[in-house]
């Protein structure tokens, strides 16, 4: 069951323009699969990368002040 | 589900373990590493201020892209982004490994997938990278299901035709980098 994701800092979307055009004719199941593949590899790259300094130590930092400090309801 | 961890801990432990998650879809969407990186220190600000609104075990991954969605769709409203370099951030991230190790065709891939429209980049990464389900990302994204999987195949079609790939060519083939062929 999922529930609503929408919350923090949200506001109406609008339809891209590129949307209304009509639908394309889906690409054949081959080439889905190396489009897939070649995006899941660049993709992976991306993952994989060292994390920054700066996001370690905010990290660290967010925890500490959760100490003694209640949480904000959105 | 119950490892006896705090609420705060646990939620602490799946922002470490996401935030490389937040990085590469940031990157995706924004102009510049710099400007990604941004985003998602703004994003993990704000999950973590909002975090009593984050039911536990619930969906973190899905809460998160979408604070970060949202953070940078107010952004880009406030033009405070550049239009997207048209090489392409991936492409930058790639060229120097690439020249290296012969992936030309994953720099022709980068290359290819910064030309696409915003929401196609986003919806070919939601379903295609980040395995997403189609009626979640239909939610994170605010749209219909039929428009996800719209511009998804979109997508799928531009890349298709820019790089190369399709009825079964091989990137690199002769047969594939021929205009007008099939």
């Amino acid at each position: 069951m999922t529930s609503k994701f929408n919350s923090v800092g949200a506001s109406a979307g609008a339809a891209e323009e590129s949307d209304c055009q009509p639908a394309a004719v889906p690409l054949p199941v081959e080439a889905q699969g190396r489009i897939g593949r070649q995006l899941q590899q660049v993709y992976g790259q991306m993952l994989s990368e060292p994390m920054p300094d700066r996001f370690t130590t905010l990290l660290q930092n967010l925890a500490k002040s959760s100490e003694g400090n209640e949480p904000e309801s959105a | 589900m119950m490892s006896g961890l705090s609420p705060d801990l646990e939620l602490q432990h799946g922002l470490v373990s996401l935030t490389p998650n937040l990085r590469a879809f940031a990157r995706t969407l924004c102009g510049s590493p710099d400007q990604a990186d941004d985003l998602v220190q703004e994003t993990l600000v704000k999950a973590w201020k909002h975090r009593a609104s984050f039911a536990p075990g619930s969906n973190l991954k899905a809460w998160l892209f979408t604070i970060l969605r949202n953070a940078y769709l107010s952004e880009r409203r406030k033009r405070k982004y550049e239009v997207s370099d048209p090489d392409g951030v991936m492409a930058e991230q790639l060229s120097v490994r690439g020249e290296q190790s012969g992936h030309m065709d994953l720099i022709d891939f980068s290359k290819s997938f910064a030309q696409l429209p915003a929401e196609q980049r986003e919806a070919l990464i939601l379903i295609g990278a980040e395995g997403f389900s189609y009626e979640d990302a239909a939610l994170m994204c605010g749209c219909a299901v039929g428009t996800i999987k719209s511009r998804v195949n979109r997508a799928r079609v531009r890349l298709a035709e820019l790089t190369g790939i399709k009825d079964g060519s091989e990137i690199g083939d002769d047969t594939a980098s021929s205009a007008g062929s099939r």
